[in-house]
């Protein structure tokens, strides 16, 4: 069969199971018939197949490199190397829509099939139509405006241009946008389960829990994927820049910021019955932001470095955009009476107030981001001037919120919940904030200066010395278990955090760059290292020519920064030596390469301290989310889900918070029916804490 | 105890202290060649798609970066310089939005918003401060051992 009548098949296969299975869900919660809503959970499986058969068939027509596909026409080509052929699939806006709708037929598969057996019903079929809608939306976009199959009439001999030449430059490639779109994707998860709770009964703290590990895989997949994304544009653009503030990355980062304030304030909710309306706007922003930030990438109305295709797919993602948004403030305003928390804190010197602080420092942050990135924007529809928001106000708006944020790091871990006297906090602070003053005496001693840089690694000690004493003491308690569970893999997530926070401030502080002209034969001075011009080489490959200057950097033959020409698409693409060390890295980018007219070569060098560290900051940040998703100990001592007041009333010997007890008991056999799964936290202790109660 | 509270001491004088030399012995003057940088970095290559002056490899790009080298050289301050390509190019080649007019309100509304959010904040924490018979027994006992300090955390 032709790859353009398979995909088809695919797409509109995909499209109608969806479409069907929602309206199957509707009809079985419609009518409270459990076959319905099996057979509903059935054609979800419908949804995958076609994805799969569809993405089988792109891979296929560009593997066999099928002209008579338009995207293969459009993107692939016969001189593309093999894997990037085979990722070009991702290459351009209708693949990649293709890949979404890959990526979330799989969620919804795995949502199906985890919540089919053991959750409750209607809150399972209500969660599957909340994630059906946006498979719908994201097949019709492939039936329409965002079709990968259509028809082309190639020409005997025809040959595609190939993937943008950015493109076909780095494995990462291969990597970086799966990765991003399973975490983009994974957060439909939550927050159709966040949807489905408030629809069926008021938003309680089930879909907290039950949504736990789908969120963190979900975090941890966009972690990679972020971290991912830095490293390549590290390696490509060659000024050093992993990071620059630049509208696409913004996006990405965007909802992980909200995601990351989710995962601290989740465990409010879990426990204390706390931040309700304030968790589902935090997961529904995180699942719009995923929608906002394709939209700014793929419609092109603000430049980026990284965007590759601009089509008229902006106005749908923005009305989808919408209609989420307009769903979700419809649905907390009609269930906000049913939300009134029962939880309140009880010391602002207490994790719970350092959570809540936490999640006004990461909303803040993301204000700004959002706010920056969008405001050329704004600013043009209101006055018509054209202005830039671009990295020095990122920059000096996100540091104070940075190093506050660092400075929670280090104190929340060592507070415990409900509160504590200055005493405690004096007692398992003073440790962490040694550390923190031995960080500051490193770094100076080493030559760094300037206050912000320095803030910055104080604080990344206190808060990396808070993180090693919680890890130490569960080590001690119970050996390497201890490392498992979430308070402790959060540990090492933090540690993780604090490496990338420090290599960022060190390298982006401690930034020199040069241009250099060099002549053959020619030593110049850069930064102590010592720049020789030996030659330059040619290499021709099929799509492209690259041309290389070898240098030699301090005696050692040679780095090899090199420019490729594109033969079909004419596009100059450079590619950086990078010299990685573990205290500093120096990079080399042509500017401009030696011809018949002019022999010298034009360098740019770079360097810059830690940069390594970013990479293995992210490695650890990822680790701590493998030791999170594992479940713990479970708790031996009941914790109070709801208030601290019943136990103080209960050890004065007054009267037991009957109330408070039976609502945790409820709360514990909603919850326990509803999914059997992650008792190391939260509503397992109130389950039990109630049945102890229960027997009182 | 009292130990604890020298030690914190300590701790808060050295910090300072070493703090204030790392800020100060910065202060020196910027060389002519990271001054060009931070220009560089504070513009928008105009032929590019968000990429700075500094990062990119345009024909343009490497031009102004010469033009700014040249003019650091001769003695113009950072804001004339800015101010020159800022003429030449418009006012968007300039990537630190302006602090006056309507475009001001990307520096005011996060500010505004921050703090507000952090009074609402710090005022909540004061209306839920716990009647204070309730606020003792909840807290800890100095001589706790991590086996309790777990147990009351987790």
């Amino acid at each position: 069969m032709s790859n353009l009548v398979l995909g088809d098949l695919g797409v509109i296969a995909a499209l109608c199971c969806a479409s069907a299975a929602v309206l199957t869900l509707g009809a079985s919660l419609a009518l409270r018939d459990e076959g319905l809503a099996k057979l509903g959970r059935a054609l979800v499986w419908g949804v995958l197949i076609g994805a799969v058969i569809a993405f089988v068939a792109l891979e296929r027509a560009l593997i066999t490199r099928d002209f008579t596909v338009e995207y293969v026409a459009n993107n692939g080509s016969t001189r593309t190397a093999a894997l990037f052929n085979f990722a070009t699939a991702w290459a351009a806006l209708e693949g990649s829509i293709l890949l979404w709708g890959l990526v979330l037929a799989g969620y919804l598969v795995m949502m199906a099939w985890r919540f089919g057996r053991q959750g409750e019903v209607r809150q399972t079929s209500w969660a599957l139509v909340c994630a059906l809608v946006p498979a719908v939306f994201f097949f019709a976009l492939m039936v329409g405006p965002a079709d990968p199959f259509r028809a082309f009439a190639a020409p005997p001999g025809f040959d595609g241009p190939g993937p943008n030449p950015l493109l076909q430059d780095n494995p990462l490639m291969v990597v970086h946008p799966p990765m991003l779109y399973l975490g983009y994707v994974g957060f439909t998860v939550p927050f159709a389960f966040a949807m489905a709770s408030l629809i069926t009964s008021g938003g309680d703290e089930r879909w907290v829990a039950a949504t736990r590990r789908w969120s963190l895989w979900a975090w941890g997949f966009l972690t990679a994927g972020i971290v991912l994304g830095a490293w390549w544009s590290y390696d490509t653009l060659g000024w050093g820049g992993y990071w620059a503030w630049d509208p696409v990355e913004n996006v990405s980062f965007l909802p992980w910021l909200t995601a990351t304030a989710y995962l601290h304030s989740s465990m409010l909710q879990e426990r204390r019955g706390m931040l309700r309306v304030w968790n589902i706007s935090l997961v529904s922003a995180t699942f719009a932001l995923t929608i906002l930030g394709t939209f700014i990438t793929r419609s092109g109305i603000i430049d980026s470095v990284h965007s590759f295709t601009t089509s008229g797919i902006g106005p749908a993602l923005l009305g989808f955009f919408g209609l989420v948004a307009a769903a979700v403030v419809v649905l907390v305003g009609l269930r906000g009476d049913r939300l009134r928390s029962p939880g309140r804190v009880d010391s602002a010197l207490s994790r719970e107030g350092t959570f809540l602080a936490n999640n006004l420092l990461f909303a803040a942050f993301a204000l700004v981001v959002l706010l920056g990135t969008v405001f050329p924007l704004i600013v043009e529809a209101v006055n018509g001037r054209r202005i830039s928001v671009g990295a020095p106000y990122f920059t000096r708006m996100t540091m104070p919120v940075g190093l506050a944020l660092l400075f929670l790091m280090a104190a929340a871990p060592a507070l415990p919940w409900r509160a504590a006297s200055a005493e405690v906090a004096s007692r398992r602070l003073l440790g962490p904030a040694w550390t923190g003053a031995a960080a500051l005496g490193l770094a100076l001693g080493l030559g760094a200066r300037g206050l912000a840089p320095l803030l910055a690694f104080t604080l990344g000690g206190f808060a990396a010395g808070a993180a090693g004493r919680q890890l130490i003491l569960a080590a001690r308690r119970q050996g390497l278990r201890g490392l498992l569970g979430r308070a402790n893999g959060g540990m090492v997530v933090h540690i993780g955090v604090v490496i990338v926070a420090v290599a960022f401030a060190a390298s982006s502080a401690y930034l020199q760059q040069a241009e250099l002209a060099l002549s053959v034969g020619e030593t110049r001075q850069f930064a102590g290292h010592e720049l020789r011009f030996v030659g330059t080489e040619t290499l021709t490959r099929p799509e492209r020519e690259e041309l290389r200057a070898l240098v030699e950097v301090d005696g050692r033959c040679c780095a090899e920064p090199a420019v490729s020409r594109y033969s079909l698409r004419g596009q100059v693409v450079g590619h950086p030596a990078t010299l990685s060390s573990p205290l500093r890295d120096v990079q080399l980018a042509v500017v401009r390469l030696p011809d018949q007219t002019d022999g010298t070569l034009v360098l740019r060098a770079v360097r810059q301290p830690l940069v390594v560290w970013l990479w293995v900051g992210g490695a650890v940040m990822l680790g701590g989310v493998l030791l999170a998703a594992f479940p713990g100990r479970r708790r031996r001592l009941p914790t109070d889900p709801t208030s601290a007041e019943a136990v103080v009333r209960r050890r004065q010997g007054g009267e037991p918070d009957l109330e408070a007890a039976a609502g945790t008991m409820r709360a514990g056999r909603r919850a326990g029916d509803w999914l059997d799964d992650g008792h190391d936290d939260g509503w397992a202790a109130g389950g039990r804490l109630a049945g102890r109660r229960a027997d009182d | 105890m009292r130990a604890r509270r020298l030690s914190w001491a300590a701790l808060a004088v050295g910090v300072v202290v070493m703090l204030t030399y790392g800020s100060l012995a910065a202060g020196g003057d910027r060389s002519d060649s990271q001054r060009a940088a931070h220009i560089a970095r504070s513009l928008r290559c105009p032929q590019c798609a968000g990429e700075s002056v500094a990062d990119s490899n345009v024909t343009v790009a490497v031009e102004m970066r010469a033009d700014i080298a040249r003019r650091v050289d001769d003695g113009e301050s950072d804001e004339e310089i800015l101010a020159f390509f800022a003429a030449r190019y418009g006012e968007a080649v300039l990537l630190t939005p302006p602090g006056r007019g309507f475009a001001a309100l990307v520096w005011i509304i996060p500010v505004i918003v921050g703090v507000t959010a952090a009074a609402a904040l710090g005022l909540a924490f004061w209306r839920w401060r716990a009647p204070p018979e309730a606020a003792q027994p909840a807290t800890m006992r100095e001589d706790q051992t991590p086996r309790e300090e777990e147990a009351l955390d987790a």
